[in-house]
């Protein structure tokens, strides 16, 4: 199958024109590898025959002129140092050793040594070339790079066996994987023996003549080199440098195949013009050449600006003069534009708008920004890696993709951002009350009712509370009494007062029973306290003559650690502002000290006692503490840190009958309990009556 | 560079003082027990004018208030205004905090303040005890009835419902609540360690920073 460059159609073989739109087939736009001098296919972009990349287009027009590559098109990636072919220049130079010819000649292309051959090389490089032809040629490709001895007149390479034969029989004879060019170069060249071939590309022409530097700078080093004149080596052993041979001997070499970027010939394929449709587009890419260098002049040029050559680059400003290979395509000097021959511009429908890469920028929109470069980490130097959000142009089909995808949620949003909007600000918006629901209304009444009938019930119907007087038992209070028994006459109990006035009411009480049982038994107190505010609730609890107020320890524990460390010296003054005298005190540490006793109302309070006292000293620690922290400090009493525990109004009650079992209980005292009592009553009682409501509530549906 | 000798000292500080106040829970030596004592009168002293400047910051931040025109301030200037009658008949009786004035304002003023205020709780835990206490699983029951058995054994009606609930409240307490208490001072304890030792090891920094 032929496929139709122009309309892709596939056509049957040896069709010479495409059955669809008439395009000439086979002979018409070729695109002429560089590498082997194989024509492809217009549209291909790689090599049919040797897969080099076919990047400088190389066209016939209709002249016959071979087209040049376009300057400063991408060139065929350099090859590794294996598959690098060896540059001219150091093949026209000697080798670096007499035996190295050969092997250097290993990494002669085959299109080299054609070269060489045609050239009129010396016999044994010719021959050491072909002998060292790689072995998947195939013999009538390794005849092709033998010297054309029989026929030195003939400026074509010579045909092999198969080939003559195929010229003197027909072409059908010709084997079927010999390509279109090689079935030409098997034919006599009767119909253009004459015909110079096309001149190597200016720039390597000039280069060839004028040395490296004067090469463009997109030429990749191996090709500079290539063009390199041998100056330190001239004697010559092998085929004349390119630089030695002028122009004109060059441009009349003899086809070999090599490619035309190095100003040899490909095989001549029939001339034909350039295809009609490609014309018609030139001027139709000179005017989307031209927009997009109305944009590119604003703004710094893009990454792939140095492929771009510099006649392109300055196209749209009309200073640049086409070259003349281009003429044909781009429009020939002197040929009109399309509007100066009437033709109305085109307008590109809005569909095809979307379609076009890259948006126009608008007149006086600001180009965007040069990427910066990196200028740290292994980025470094790199520019353009990680892109700026504004560098970023999108196509316009993006834009197209955002509205439509805008046009369903936009309004929603907008609306949205409208109310967001319309809220009065933070400072404008007042809380509102938590409505409470209507059966739920009465709750605080039900709960003060409760709390008040606890406390007033007692006071005025005493007894009225089963149980009333009935005191329950309690080990830790036991222990904490059995301290109190033990201590000797005289001796020293450090009393700490702990805790804040907003438990006094909860704590004064077990904390009377405990200094009114230790006032008989003749122990001297010390009293203090971790809080500021504790020497002021001991002041009014009536220490008597043998207690000493020693006032506020600051620190907390490290006052603490202070006192386990050595008491003299903790307290400069006591209570009222006199020196303390460890001496009259009896107590110079803790060790002298019989009994410790905190009331707290903190649980940390007790830790610190247990942490920085208890480990320093073996004196018993006893606790006060308020009925909510009980369970956080019963952990020390369980270990034994704690010597004993009272807990609350009902713990005082407790220590009392531990103390004093004949004691009898006063009407205050039986009311107090009474009310306590009837206060825990009434919350277990609301909260039965909460559940009650929940899961009447949701067994009933709400009727509750 | 200064800098960072500067906070290069204060962790050297930091790490010697450390090191020096728990050699002496480990080590019985007379030296070693008067520095630890030294450091820890220092520490009571900052300890001290830290409640100070705790006070100067209250005057400072009312009287920013009273100032602005502040929602309150009028509330703010009896503060001061208390605060500053304290301090005048403390100052004024060399016996200072246990002058009858300032003993007089603290029982009559601060103490039934406080507890009044600290009584009030008692309607909050009613009304929570209505709202919240709700028995919603199996978890929240358990939780629910030995609440109850705590709340009964503790008075002496408990007894009268049923003698045998102080026990029942022993045994909670004792048991499940001290096992779950004590697991928390552990946790406390393994924080406190580890805390003590990034500190003298110069890993936290709080005090430099």
């Amino acid at each position: 199958m032929i496929y139709c460059p122009n309309c892709g159609t596939a056509n049957r073989d040896g069709s010479s024109f495409c059955n669809q739109c008439g395009q000439r087939l086979g002979g018409g736009s070729k695109a002429i590898c560089p590498f082997c001098g194989a024509e492809n296919p217009i549209e291909n972009i790689f090599c049919d025959a040797c897969g080099a990349k076919l990047a400088p287009l190389v066209t016939r027009g209709a002249e016959g002129k071979e087209k040049p590559g376009l300057k400063g098109l991408s060139l065929p990636t350099k090859p590794t140092e294996e598959e690098e072919p060896a540059p001219l220049g150091e093949k026209a130079g000697p080798p670096q050793e007499p035996t190295g010819a050969a092997g250097e000649e290993e990494e002669i292309p085959d299109w080299l040594a054609r070269l060489r051959a045609s050239l009129g090389e010396t016999a044994e490089p010719e021959r050491e070339a072909s002998e060292e032809m790689p072995e998947e040629v195939p013999d009538w490709l390794r005849d092709l790079g033998a010297p054309p001895v029989e026929e030195p007149e003939e400026p074509v390479a010579p045909a092999p066996e198969e080939f003559a034969a195929a010229a003197a029989g027909g072409a059908e004879e010709m084997p079927e994987e010999v390509p279109d060019w090689l079935r030409d170069l098997g034919a006599p060249p009767v119909e253009e023996p004459e015909e110079p071939v096309a001149p190597a590309p200016e720039e390597f022409a000039a280069a060839a003549a004028g040395g490296a530097e004067e090469m463009p700078e997109e030429v990749p080093d191996w090709l500079r080199d290539l063009g390199a004149p041998p100056v330190e080596e001239p004697e010559e052993p092998v085929a004349p440098a390119p630089e030695e041979a002028p122009p004109e001997a060059e441009a009349e070499a003899p086809a070999t195949g090599v490619p035309a970027l190095l100003g040899g010939e490909p095989p001549a394929p029939a001339e034909e013009p350039l295809a009609a449709w490609l014309q018609e587009e030139g001027p139709v890419i000179l005017e989307l050449s031209e927009e997009e260098m109305a944009g590119e002049e604003a703004g710094p040029a893009p990454a792939s600006a140095p492929q771009v050559p510099a006649w392109l680059e300055t196209l749209a400003s009309g200073a640049a003069v086409l070259p003349e290979e281009l003429g044909p395509v781009l429009g020939a000097p002197g040929k009109p534009t399309p509007e100066e021959a009437g033709l109305e511009r085109a307008a590109i429908p809005s569909w095809l708008e979307v379609l076009r890469p890259g948006r126009k920028r608008e007149e006086g929109e600001e180009a965007p920004a040069e990427e910066p470069a990196e200028t740290e980490g292994v980025l470094e130097g790199v520019r353009g890696a990680l892109r700026l959000v504004p560098a970023i142009d999108p196509g316009p089909d993006q834009f197209v993709r955002a509205v439509s995808a805008a046009a369903t949620v936009t309004p929603a949003h907008a609306e949205t951002l409208t109310q967001v909007l319309a809220r009065p600000t933070a400072a404008s918006v007042r809380p509102r009350a938590v409505r409470i629901p209507r059966r739920e209304r009465g709750l605080p009444w039900l709960a003060f009712l409760l709390l008040l009938a606890a406390v007033l019930i007692p006071v005025l119907a005493p007894g009225l509370v089963p149980g009333g007087g009935q005191v329950p038992v309690a080990k830790p209070a036991e222990d904490f009494a059995a301290q109190i028994q033990n201590l000797a006459p005289g001796a020293r109990v450090l009393f700490s007062f702990d805790y804040d006035p907003s438990v006094s009411t909860e704590l004064d009480w077990p904390v009377r029973e405990v200094l009114d049982d230790l006032k008989p038994r003749g122990a001297v107190l010390l009293v203090m306290s971790t809080t500021p505010t504790g020497p002021g609730l001991a002041a009014r609890m009536g220490l008597g003559n043998t207690a000493t107020l020693l006032g506020y320890l600051p620190g907390q524990e490290m006052g603490l650690q202070r006192l386990a460390t050595s008491f003299s010296g903790a307290f400069l003054v006591d209570y009222q502002g006199k020196q303390v005298d460890e001496t009259a005190l009896g107590v110079q540490s803790l060790g002298d000290v019989a009994l410790i006793i905190t009331a707290a109302s903190s649980q940390d309070t007790v830790r610190w006692w247990v942490e920085q006292v208890g480990s320093q000293t073996h004196t018993p620690i006893c606790a006060i503490v308020s009925g909510a922290i009980e369970p956080s400090v019963r952990p020390y009493y369980s270990s034994g840190q704690l010597a004993g525990l009272v807990s609350g109004w009902v713990g005082g009650l407790a220590y009392r009958r531990a103390a004093s079992p004949d004691a009898p209980m006063s009407a205050q005292d039986m009311a107090a309990m009474e009310a306590q009592s009837l206060g825990h009553l009434a919350v277990v009682v609301l909260i039965v009556l909460g559940n009650l409501a929940y899961w009447g509530k949701r067994l009933f549906g709400g009727r509750s | 560079m200064k800098v960072k000798f500067g906070r290069s000292l204060a962790v050297a500080i930091t790490i010697g003082t450390g090191l020096l106040v728990l050699a002496n829970f480990f080590v019985r030596n007379e030296y070693l027990r008067r520095v630890q004592q030294t450091l820890l009168d220092w520490a009571m002293i900052l300890a001290a004018v830290a409640l100070l400047l705790g006070a100067l910051n209250v005057i400072a931040t009312h009287l920013r208030k009273i100032r602005g025109r502040q929602p309150g301030w009028v509330y703010s200037l009896f503060l001061l205004a208390a605060l500053g009658t304290v301090v005048l008949l403390g100052f004024s009786d060399p016996r200072g905090v246990a002058s009858p004035a300032v003993s007089w304002v603290f029982l009559y003023v601060h103490v039934p303040l406080q507890a009044t205020i600290f009584a009030l709780t008692a309607f909050f835990i009613a009304s929570a005890a209505y709202r919240a206490f709700r028995v919603r699983s199996v978890d929240s029951f358990i939780m629910l009835v030995a609440g109850v058995i705590v709340l009964l054994g503790q008075v002496p009606l408990g007894q009268a419902i049923w003698d045998r609930i102080a026990a029942a409240k022993d045994w909670i307490l004792t048991y499940p609540s001290t096992a779950g208490a004590r697991g928390i001072i552990l946790g406390v304890a393994l924080g406190t360690i580890l805390t003590g030792l990034r500190v003298l090891l110069g890993i936290d920094r709080p005090h430099v920073k």
